[in-house]
């Protein structure tokens, strides 16, 4: 199913992306039951986000998310749709292309706002 | 990946589908909202509070306006309700994929049986916490 070239480093970045995302997700909610705990313990985690580490650790996070997320809808359109089946190859390239804007838009704006 | 057509192959495209539309809410949300801007927020907020008074209290005491916006939203049914959706699509997608990978590389029956039971534990202690964290949230601000 995967022998297609184009979409060989797409498979492999799918899976290192969806590792990394459930890596953080483990972390976000080990946090996230931390910060619920009242507005002091919610401020004192807040502050750990603002340091340039986790700033950017956000931004790579970003960047994998949104990878995956539409690779991952490319996927699924591609399985249930002749139309995508033979239109991989474009998929493909507009999966990076998408990817790789919504990529620097964001990351632009994260760099930007005040932690 | 479990076959193709088989009904976990298909839970996978679907909670991976409506991760899509979820994790964009939860962007909006907690990334925008709970960052720099509320627009749209008063049309569909449905927090625990209205906006005026949202800010209002941000601005009496600013050093705390995130945690309002927080509250606002964490204590309101509704956002429990789509926290506890979300927080079960995540690690049901999440800890089945892993569990995916595990199966397609790890060719020793022992190993990958004891893999895949410490992926489904860690997967269920994580969703508990994450259920717990959510629904036990109680400021009583407004
Ligand atoms: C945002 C929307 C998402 C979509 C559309 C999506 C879609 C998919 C699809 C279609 C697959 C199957 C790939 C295959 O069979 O080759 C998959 C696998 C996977 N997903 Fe997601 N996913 C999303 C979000 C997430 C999130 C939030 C996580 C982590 C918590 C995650 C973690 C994984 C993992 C670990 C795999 C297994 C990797 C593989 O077998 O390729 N995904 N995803």
């Amino acid at each position: 199913m995967y022998k297609i070239k184009e979409g060989m480093l797409a498979w492999i970045l799918h899976k290192i992306t969806g590792i990394a995302i459930v890596a953080f997700l483990i972390f976000h909610i080990w946090s996230m039951s931390k910060m619920s705990k009242g507005p002091e313990a919610f401020n004192a985690v807040i502050e750990t986000y603002k340091t340039p580490l986790f700033r950017a650790g956000e931004v790579l996070l970003l960047g994998g998310v949104l990878f995956h997320a539409l690779n991952g809808m490319r996927l699924i359109l591609g399985e249930f749709t002749a139309w995508a089946m033979k239109q991989h190859k474009l998929l493909v390239y507009l999966t990076y292309i998408l990817a790789g804007a919504l990529f620097l838009v964001g990351a632009w704006f994260m760099w930007r706002a005040e932690g | 990946m479990s076959s193709r057509g088989s009904s976990a192959w298909l839970l996978q495209r679907v909670t991976g589908a409506l991760l899509f539309i979820t994790l964009g809410t939860h962007f909006y949300l907690y990334h925008y909202f709970m960052g720099p801007g509320m627009w749209g927020f008063d049309s569909i907020g449905f927090g625990a509070t209205d906006l005026a008074t949202l800010k209002a209290m941000m601005e009496s005491n600013p050093e705390m306006a995130k945690y309002y916006k927080l509250a606002h939203l964490f204590a309101a049914p509704l956002w429990k309700v789509f926290d506890v959706t979300f927080i079960s699509l995540g690690t049901y997608h999440g800890f089945y994929g892993i569990k995916a990978i595990i199966d397609d590389w790890v060719t020793h029956d022992g190993w990958r049986s004891v893999a895949n039971w410490v992926v489904y534990i860690c997967g269920v202690v994580l969703w508990v916490m994450g259920i717990v964290a959510v629904i036990s949230f109680n400021p009583e601000l407004f």
